[in-house]
């Protein structure tokens, strides 16, 4: 490694002071040269005063004065820094010759030979003072000569050591010439005339001593002299107190001595006054040095305490390494960064530090490059003076991005510093990543993002803003947000422009902008204001949303909603009708509950009235009383069909919610007939006629609640009259061929030859509670209920009216599968065999029986002739059943049996299997369905048999 | 059992007059007799027990009583019996239970004591008997 030029750099360091100081001896040397030439003139011209300047008769010698002449020159020759390779090689000859002539006089001296060096260019005058040989110079001069040669070759060696040997040599040679010079000047001829040991011309002393001064200062960088020239404050008290301690006392010793020779005063008195004027001017000098160099250090520690602050404040953490990488300073920004204190940090290796461990082979390699780099021109390397940017190690493991700045410095012996400046860069880094994040999510927002300035101009244009506008981004950067705005909505653009002035967000607002291809676009802009550091509004950022679709969505959504409040309107309207129609149904069980309380109260009181009636009448009374009891009797008669037609009417609670009822109009028209007629007045016909198996699908209750009220309504209109007749027909619709066919009807009619209504009357009777009159017995449900009841049916009812002529109501419900034909022109006979087949339980028999009388079948013996139309009988075995019908000529077998097997019946037998112990329902339902079957003339029966209970009733 | 005393009548009805009024009546009939009367479904267990009826007339409406499982009970316990229901009510799922119960009849209140009188004789003779008024309940809904 090759070390730094440590003489430059002292004297560069050193600076004006040191060239000062060279500059000085190259002057001393030059006069000694030029003392030196003049002594040699004198020699040759002969002129005494120029070889004895005292003409005390010691004469600087002929090879004295042209070595110390060629000392000066070869002193002169070296002193310059880096002098040329001829320079240095004359000047250094010329101190060996200096040297040669010094040490051979020496030598005569010693060994007081005469080698003949003494007159060997000149030859000195006989008698000369203070000289042992003619030509030989004194033993000061050739020992100085000798010391000032040695100087001279070894001016560069050493150039390190704290004295080095020039300097040592140049401190001898001032030392001997100073003594005859101080001899000279004070009159002292001991020290320069006694000629074995101190024999030497003025000149020759003089010019010793300024060329012992000047070898001293040749190399003022190194050793001894170095101090001198530093801008220190040794150097300075030196350089002021040195020269007065050494010319002060020599200069104020010879006044005070001259005075003392003027005879101003004795001897005691010059000591006297020497001491104390020194010591005087010494306190005085160093009063005064002191002063100025404490306050010369006062402000150095200022500059210093300045430079710690600045240090230790600066935001910055700032760490000083040596060429060996250890820290030498650690600031306060490192302690709160780095988590080391500074007295932890200071000494140890920043690499272990601050560097994270992958990145420490890197950076030691990189150390060691840029130390070995160091030159002149100081050291390289790829972060010096440069920012860059790396990972740092945090004392807790962590790492973290740092940016970094290193600066190398040159301390004394060539050694580098290093200064790290590094900032903690994790929030700048982070706020990056942000403004990176905020970037790309602007770009790749779907919605356009626009920034424009106050006027209008615009200073930003994304990526979804070139799609839904169709204009780059270059295309509009600095045009005005206009070029989107239609004609139409530019008044628009100026009120967003005032409101964002004012520092308002316009959130929200819907409108349509245009397209480069002239499109037209629907968007949702959101515009809000952008401020700058201050908060002043300097433009705006707007995001457009490009919501055509939804327009377009909200478009079809709106004739969604409308079809759907369509149909919900439509839907109420229709509940509302089902609300009323189940008012009406509530109200009908109601109703119904009510009529069959009061049809079972009046048979529980009619029953008895009857009964005491009877045990009165087999009393003896008188005849009056016995008509009385007759009235009687008709009055509890008419109470009694008015009982029977209440429960007629009242609604079975375990029938109101079944549907598919089916009653047979024949048979329903017995039942009812009766009681309708207690509704008609007097003299009031009441005629009927019903085909045979025709039946409608409406519950009987409710159709005698209708045909009730449409009779009771005629009665009334005719108790006026008290004559003609009311007339019940069906027949079956014309819609339909046949009764029971899908969409087959019955139309029901209920005609009066009444007064008849009125078109005003007509047009409402269906209305609820419209009436033209007050009724002492009122059912109250009036003609409304009979349409509700019809309709409920899947029916419907119109009125047909003529005043003065008469009133027909037409009812058309659904027709229905014929029911049994239980009517007057047909009877069907059924035998019940007690004997014949089987051991049958003979309650099950007589439940047959009881049923089929019921049904209006005419239940024979047995023993009756052939024929019967129904036979119900215990089967012991299908064969015998078959054996029973061929005898007996019976088309319908009721078989109480739970055999399953269809035997082989004829074409035309009707079989139903029930259990030998069935349930009511069960043989009731059987029972009705054979009586169907067997109904009606023979060949129109239908066939077929119902296997086992006979509970379905159906054809197999 | 007894012809010369006519066909023994037990009645179970909560109605005073009707009960009454009945016991009177049959006391003038011929052929039948009333044993008893009661408005108590209790006590006319005790008596049916007791007085050995033909026929009982049971009222299906009594309060506090369970006239269902009197008739269940006279027809199992006593064989010989036969129990017609005499009832205000006209509603198919009585008679249909009542006859699945083992009533010998269903008759309504409607009927003129001379009608229940012959339905009475009918019953005591083996037959089922119906109120005219039940085949409304025959002809009603499959």
């Amino acid at each position: 490694m090759r070390k730094p030029d440590s003489e430059s750099m002292d004297t560069a360091r050193g600076g004006v002071l040191a060239l000062r100081f060279q500059v000085a001896a190259r002057v001393g040397a030059a006069c000694a040269v030029v003392v030196i030439l003049a002594v040699l003139t004198g020699w040759v011209a002969d002129i005494p005063r120029l070889r004895d300047f005292t003409l005390s008769g010691v004469t600087m010698k002929f090879n004295a004065a042209l070595a110390v002449g060629m000392a000066g020159f070869s002193l002169s020759l070296l002193i310059p820094s880096g002098a040329g390779r001829v320079r240095g090689a004359i000047g250094r000859a010329l101190g060996g010759l200096v040297l040669l002539i010094g040490a051979l006089t020496v030598f005569e001296h010693l060994t007081m030979l005469d080698l003949g060096i003494d007159q060997l260019l000149w030859r000195d005058p006989p008698g000369e003072l203070g000289t042992v040989r003619p030509g030989r110079m004194g033993p000061p001069a050739s020992t100085c000569l000798t010391l000032l040669g040695a100087g001279l070759l070894l001016l560069d060696a050493l150039p390190r050591a704290r004295v080095t040997p020039p300097q040592v040599l140049a401190l001898l040679v001032c030392a001997i010439a100073a003594l005859p010079t101080i001899g000279y000047i004070y009159g002292a001829d001991q020290l320069f005339l006694v000629p074995r040991y101190t024999g030497i011309a003025l000149y020759t002393a003089v010019t010793l001593l300024v060329l012992g001064a000047s070898l001293l200062f040749a190399r003022p960088g190194r050793g001894m002299v170095a101090v001198v020239s530093r801008d220190d404050a040794g150097g300075v008290l030196i350089r002021r107190l040195l020269p007065a301690a050494l010319a002060l006392p020599v200069a104020i010793g010879w006044m005070i001595r001259e005075g003392r020779l003027a005879g101003y005063y004795d001897g005691a008195f010059q000591v006297a006054m020497l001491v104390l004027t020194l010591a005087g001017i010494f306190a005085v000098l160093i009063w005064l040095n002191g002063a100025s160099l404490s306050n010369r250090d006062r402000a150095h520690r200022l500059v210093e305490r300045r430079k710690d602050a600045i240090f230790e404040s600066a935001l910055d953490c700032i760490i000083t390494m040596d060429g060996g990488g250890r820290v030498v300073e650690w600031n306060g920004a490192a302690e709160g960064t780095f988590g080391y204190s500074r007295a932890e940090a200071v000494g140890r290796l920043a690499a272990e530090l601050i560097v994270p461990p992958g990145l420490r082979p890197a950076y030691i390699a990189g150390l060691r490059r840029c130390i070995e780099s160091g030159g002149p021109a100081g050291f390289t390397g790829p972060v010096l003076g440069k920012r860059v940017q790396m990972p740092a190690l945090h004392r807790d493991g962590r790492e973290f991005p740092v940016e970094l700045s290193i600066a190398a410095t040159v301390m004394e012996a060539g050694e580098p510093l290093f200064t790290a400046y590094l900032r903690d860069i994790t929030r700048s880094v982070a706020a990056d990543a942000d403004r990176s994040l905020l970037s790309s999510i602007v770009e790749c927002s779907g919605d356009a993002i626009i920034s424009k300035s106050l006027d209008g101009k615009i200073t930003s244009w994304n990526a979804a803003a070139e799609r839904i506008f169709g204009y780059t981004a270059s295309a509009v950067l600095g045009r005005s947000i206009k070029v989107i705005i239609p004609e139409e909505r530019l008044a628009e653009e100026e009120e967003i422009l005032a409101r964002v002035r004012r520092g308002e967000r316009v959130g929200n607002f819907e409108t349509v902008r245009r397209a480069r291809d002239g499109r037209m676009v629907d968007v949702s802009l959101t515009v809000s204001p952008l401020r700058d550091a201050q908060s002043r509004v300097i433009g705006a950022a707007k995001t457009a949303r490009d919501i055509t679709e939804r327009k377009r969505a909200e478009g079809e959504l709106q004739a969604y909603r409308e079809r759907l409040e369509q149909m919900v309107a439509e839907r109420t309207t229709a509940l509302a009708e089902l609300n009323r129609r189940a008012r009406e149904g509530e109200r009908l069980a109601a109703l119904g509950t009510l009529a069959a309380g009061l049809g079972h109260d009046l048979a529980n009181l009619l029953l008895p009235i009857r009964a005491r009636l009877d045990v009165l009448e087999a009393m003896p009374l008188p005849e009056e009383a016995r008509e009385d009891i007759a009235a009687t009797r008709s009055a509890l008669g008419y109470v009694q069909r008015l009982s029977t037609g209440l429960r007629l009417m009242a609604a079975d609670p375990e029938q109101l919610t079944s549907s598919g009822e089916t009653t047979h109009l024949r048979a329903w028209w017995g039942d009812v007939e009766t009681v309708l007629r207690t509704v008609l007045p007097k003299g009031v016909r009441l005629e009927s006629e019903f085909p045979p198996a025709l039946g409608v699908g409406m519950a009987r209750h409710h159709l005698t609640q209708i045909v009730f009220n449409l009779v009771q309504n005629a009665g009334e209109a005719m108790a006026a009259s008290g004559k003609g007749a009311v007339r019940i027909a069906a027949q079956a619709g014309a819609s339909a061929a046949s009764p029971g066919d899908a969409g087959a009807t019955a139309v029901i009619t209920v005609s009066d030859d009444g007064p008849g209504m009125t078109p005003e009357v007509l047009s409402r009777c269906f209305e609820p509670y419209y009436s033209t009159k007050g009724r002492a017995i009122s059912t109250g449900m009036g003609l409304s209920l009979v349409r509700g009841l019809v309709e409920r049916a899947g029916g419907h009812v119109r009125a047909e009216s003529t005043p003065g002529v008469g009133t027909t109501f037409l009812i058309t419900l659904p027709a229905s599968l014929s029911p049994p034909g239980a009517g007057p022109d047909c009877t069907t006979r059924a035998v019940v065999s007690e004997a014949g087949l089987g051991d049958q339980p003979a309650r099950t028999l007589a439940l047959a029986s009881a049923f089929l009388k019921s049904l209006g079948v005419v239940v024979e013996h047995e023993d009756s002739p052939d024929g019967a139309d129904i036979w119900v009988a215990g089967a012991a075995r299908t064969a015998d059943v078959v054996t029973f019908l061929g005898e007996r000529g019976g088309r319908c077998v009721v078989l109480c049996d739970e055999r399953r097997e269809e035997p082989a019946f004829g074409a035309g037998d009707c079989v139903v299997f029930i259990g030998p112990h069935p349930r009511a329902a069960e043989l009731r339902k059987a029972l009705v369905w054979a009586a169907s079957r067997a109904a009606g003339a023979p060949g129109t029966r239908a066939p077929g048999v119902a296997v086992h209970h006979g509970l379905a009733g159906e054809n197999s | 059992m007894t012809p010369v005393a006519g066909i023994g009548v037990l009645v179970v009805d909560d109605n005073d007059i009707l009960g009454e009024s009945m016991q009177r009546w049959m006391t003038g009939a011929q052929g039948v007799r009333c044993v008893g009367w009661t408005g108590n479904v209790d006590e006319a267990e005790r008596m049916v027990a007791e007085l050995s009826p033909d026929v009982v007339l049971l009222d299906v409406d009594i309060p506090g009583g369970d006239t269902f499982a009197l008739l269940r009970s006279v027809t199992a316990n006593h064989p010989g019996v036969k129990v017609v229901m005499l009832s205000g009510h006209l509603r198919q799922d009585y008679i249909e239970r009542a006859l699945d119960d083992g009533a010998a009849g269903y008759i309504v209140k409607d009927e003129s004591p001379a009608k229940i009188l012959d339905f009475v004789r009918r019953s005591a003779a083996g037959e089922i008997v119906l109120s005219s008024t039940a085949r409304s309940w025959m002809n009603g809904p499959n």
